[in-house]
């Protein structure tokens, strides 16, 4: 049964085709496909469902038409109505392509699509770039702030990363050579901006307020961390500082990213979503699943990379073929910026327009856009944009000078000379550089900031190491939102083991 | 954890007949209480019932919302959301692009940050795809979060053995997800019981895996009004008896039920309990019980090997072994992938007389009660 659209359109072609001669013969095979053939031009068309009007289908159905007419054709069937060679563009449900005569490749070793360039402000000698375009400059205050979070990050993990080392606890791992993608993103960012992390940003937590003591906490497992000893080390986790927990698996964070900007969006709140992953994670499945949902829903949702060379020993060219995680990105429908991760004025600058972008609203105007913490305005849809939410990746590429984790050694594949030439450029060092070249810092504050550091971590560490292990009872606890019956009959039973028993138990652990 | 009544079936279910399968009638109502009909109330098909209880609960909660592979404009492939873009709009029922892992991963993201999302996989074999995401986040996030963050999703799909469906389409994951902690497993089987429990799954706090059959989905029934609320942890008793306890679930409830009709017949007076909540089990239903009759049949479409009544036979001999007179018996599916040929398909799944066969030797002969 034809539909009254179909009816609708299948009377306009006729009346079309009317033109050129008499119509023969009209059957219909189905509600929209149906064949035509006239006198003058023996052709039998059939119509195939598309986004264009019957209005568009006339003219371009006139213009093959009498291009059939013309080269006295026999029975020609098209595709689509616009489907043909005197016509530019090939309407299919995925869109409007344009047609080419040629048979080019693109892509691939021997005609790569151009690589995407670094975004960069301060170059590696600590100073400015010249004519750099620097939307949202960093003050004084904000400068210092940046760079005292960065230097305390790096001490601390270099502390933390000493104490695993003396069997104080299992596992760390440190993010040097990032402490410019960490920090400077934090900055851009609203604290209420809900992070999805992979596992190697303590610094954003750092720069939200984390403190010394919580970060001791969960390194322990002591009964003081609110994840109550359940995750190994570096598994941080905040809903007060908009941090989820961290899982393990690589790159799951990701959909979870994008199903957070999903519920804002809907709900109409004016946050974004920011998700860490590495250059590793990119190759899982749910990287790819993440870029495609975010861009098809418009989420707001932003993605950062941080590319520092290698997933344990797989370096970053035996990862990846393509132009980084960055050539990716616009293939995805998704706008991209690739930054030096190492300069963190340019990583703040990538990520307040990012978030400015994934909300919908301007960006990168010389500051018509709300300085980051005050929430922006709503979502998209102003008279100044056309723009709707949608998600933004940044690619920030630095490199990773410590050892993949404590369980990790990495002279065993890559070299020292390449080690040394990257601590030369340590990011830390780079922004010290830019801030005393200022005159905003110098050497005696470098010494007492360092020395308090140092105390301060010593100090947690001491503190937390004092404070019992959850009880063991609690190990049954937060599997569901109350305990079954069968968890419980299990519970009664480890404990009663226990009593039994106590020799089993360390002595740090009470029972209940 | 949400209870409320619990949920009789009413008299009477009638199932609708496949294709070159005669109509069952699936039981007698026997000894057990019978809910006072309600004349004038209608009978309505299994994915009404279940399209019923999403409206009803995205209605009463603006967090609820919807997510999967042709939810959306389509109605999803078996009708459950059918219509509801057009109440409720394209964010909160949403289509989306194909990626078991990665709609999953959206849902836990979304549950994470204050959404209840329903998250439907087309079937429940695709659903291995993430299963990634349901083990190591959705099922571990609450507790290696230290409670700090919850997941109150509901992961549901149509499973199970349909008709001539092929392997990859005949999954039954109840089997590979009950070990993951974290995730409770629930399987409707009446229209009435169906839409009551997802009421319930979408108001737990905890990420429920609501098991639907494809083959049940234009089963007729009643249901009940937009305040009927199952418990999820508690088992339905389909028919009181004394000889012998069948533990079943889903589709095989039917089968069990017509197996009943021939066995009243032969004298035997089973009791048959629907298991409704997978996991956990409801042992203080289950052990009352086995104490009755002292003889077990578990009757399951999952494969014997790692089923549900694996797990379910080892929980009864550890906690009821001095009331058991016989071994625990398992009629599973052949731990074979399902073939396509119907008659194939049809010996790898229980039959009816196999149940009626077991509960022969297990209980030994009868005096027919009539002629």
């Amino acid at each position: 049964m034809r539909s009254r659209g179909s009816s609708a359109m299948l009377a306009h072609v006729v009346k079309t085709i009317g033109a050129f001669g008499q119509v023969k013969d009209t059957s219909s095979a189905t509600a929209l496909a149906f064949s035509i053939s006239c006198d003058r031009i023996d052709t039998s068309i059939r119509f195939y469902p598309c986004s264009i009007g019957p209005e568009l289908w006339g003219m371009s159905l006139r213009r093959h038409l009498h291009f059939c007419s013309s080269q006295g054709q026999a029975a020609v069937s098209v595709g689509s109505p616009s489907s043909s060679t005197t016509d530019n563009f090939l309407e299919v449900p995925g869109g409007r392509l344009p047609y080419t005569s040629q048979l080019q490749f693109v892509g691939g070793s021997e005609t790569p699509a151009p690589t995407i360039p670094c975004y960069r402000t301060i170059d590696s000698t600590g100073q400015d770039v010249p004519d750099a375009h620097v939307p949202y400059p960093i003050s004084q205050e904000l400068s210092l702030r940046m760079y005292t979070c960065m230097a305390r990050l790096q001490t601390m993990d270099t502390m933390f990363y000493e104490a695993q080392r003396q069997g104080r606890f299992s596992f760390y791992l440190t993010c040097q050579g990032e402490e410019a993608t960490n920090i400077g993103s934090a900055a851009g960012l609203d604290n209420k901006d809900m992070v999805f992390a992979q596992y190697r940003e303590q610094g954003v937590l750092l720069w939200r307020g984390y403190t010394l003591e919580q970060f001791a906490n969960q390194l322990l497992g002591n009964a003081k961390e609110p994840g109550k000893g359940r995750q190994m080390p570096i598994h941080y986790g905040s809903p007060e500082l908009a941090y989820q927990t961290i899982s393990s698996p690589l790159a799951t964070q990701m959909p979870h990213a994008v199903g957070a900007a999903y519920a804002y969006k809907m709900d109409r709140i004016s946050q974004v979503s920011v998700v860490y992953f590495g250059d590793g994670a990119s190759s899982e499945g749910d990287a790819h699943a993440a870029f495609n949902f975010a861009a098809v829903l418009g989420a707001p949702v932003i993605f950062i990379c941080r590319n520092n060379g290698y997933a344990i020993s797989t370096p970053a060219h035996e990862q990846y073929k393509g132009d980084g995680i960055a050539g990716r990105g616009p293939t995805y429908g998704i706008p991209t910026l690739r930054v030096d991760g190492g300069d963190v004025r340019a990583v703040y600058n990538a990520v307040v327009a990012a978030r400015a972008r994934a909300l919908g609203m301007p960006y990168n105007s010389g500051g018509v856009t709300s300085a980051p913490g005050t929430g922006g305005g709503g979502l998209g849809g102003g008279s100044e944009t056309s723009l709707g939410p949608g998600p933004v990746l940044l690619e920030c590429m630095s490199y990773r000078s410590g050892h993949h984790s404590t369980s990790d050694d990495s002279t065993r594949y890559r070299t020292s000379e390449e080690m040394r030439a990257w601590r030369a450029r340590d990011p830390v060092a780079r922004f010290r550089t830019w801030l005393v070249r200022r005159g905003w810092w110098d050497e005696a504050q470098e010494a007492a900031l360092r020395r308090t550091t140092r105390v301060q971590v010593l100090e947690a560490l001491d503190a937390a190491a004092q404070v019992p292990k959850p009880n063991l009872s609690t190990l049954f606890t937060d599997v569901y939102d109350t305990m079954p019956p069968h968890l419980e009959a299990q519970r009664a039973q480890a404990l009663e083991f226990v009593r039994r028993n106590p020799s089993v138990c360390p002595s740090d652990v009470p029972i209940e | 954890m949400l209870a409320s009544r619990n949920v009789r079936p009413a008299a009477g279910h009638r199932m609708a007949a496949a294709p070159g399968q005669r109509a069952l009638l699936a039981g007698h109502p026997g000894r057990r209480v019978m809910v006072a009909a309600k004349a004038q109330k209608k009978e309505i098909m299994m994915w009404e019932a279940l399209r019923e209880a999403i409206d009803e609960e995205m209605e009463r909660d603006p967090t609820v919302c919807v997510m999967g592979e042709d939810v959306g404009h389509y109605g999803g492939s078996y009708k459950c959301t059918f219509g509801l873009y057009k109440k409720y709009g394209d964010m909160r029922v949403l289509d989306t692009p194909i990626c078991e892992n990665g709609f999953m991963g959206m849902g836990v993201g979304a549950a994470m940050t204050g959404l209840r999302p329903i998250v439907e996989g087309m079937n429940m074999g695709f659903l291995l795809l993430a299963f990634n995401q349901i083990s190591n986040n959705c099922g571990m996030l609450h507790y290696t979060s230290g409670g700090q963050f919850k997941v109150p999703m509901v992961i549901r799909g149509p499973g199970g053995v349909g008709r001539q469906l092929g392997a990859e389409h005949s999954q039954r994951l109840e089997s590979y997800f009950q070990s993951i902690p974290g995730v409770q497993l629930v399987a409707c089987s009446t229209v009435r019981n169906s839409k009551a429990l997802l009421k319930a799954a979408i108001r737990s706090d905890n990420p429920i895996i609501f098991f639907e059959h494809v083959l049940l989905y234009n089963v007729k029934g009643e249901v009940g009004d937009k305040d009927e609320v199952a418990c999820l942890e508690r088992a339905e008793v389909v028919r009181e008896g004394t000889d012998v306890s069948i533990f079943t679930y889903s589709r095989m409830r039917y089968v069990v039920m017509q197996a009943v009709n021939d066995l009243v017949k032969k004298g035997y007076n089973p009791e048959v309990i629907d298991l409704i909540s997978l996991k956990p089990f409801d042992m203080e239903t289950i052990s009352k019980s086995v104490r009755k009759t002292r003889k077990v049949i578990i009757v399951e479409e999952c494969m014997k090997t790692g089923g549900i009544g694996a797990s379910l036979s080892a929980v009864i001999n550890e906690s009821l072994f001095n009331d058991l007179d016989h071994e625990v018996i398992r009629l599973s599916s052949q731990d074979v992938p399902t073939a396509y040929a119907y008659e194939l398909e049809a010996a790898t799944i229980v039959q009816s007389s196999q149940v009626v066969d077991a509960v022969e030797r297990v209980c030994g002969g009868r005096v027919a009660a009539t002629v």
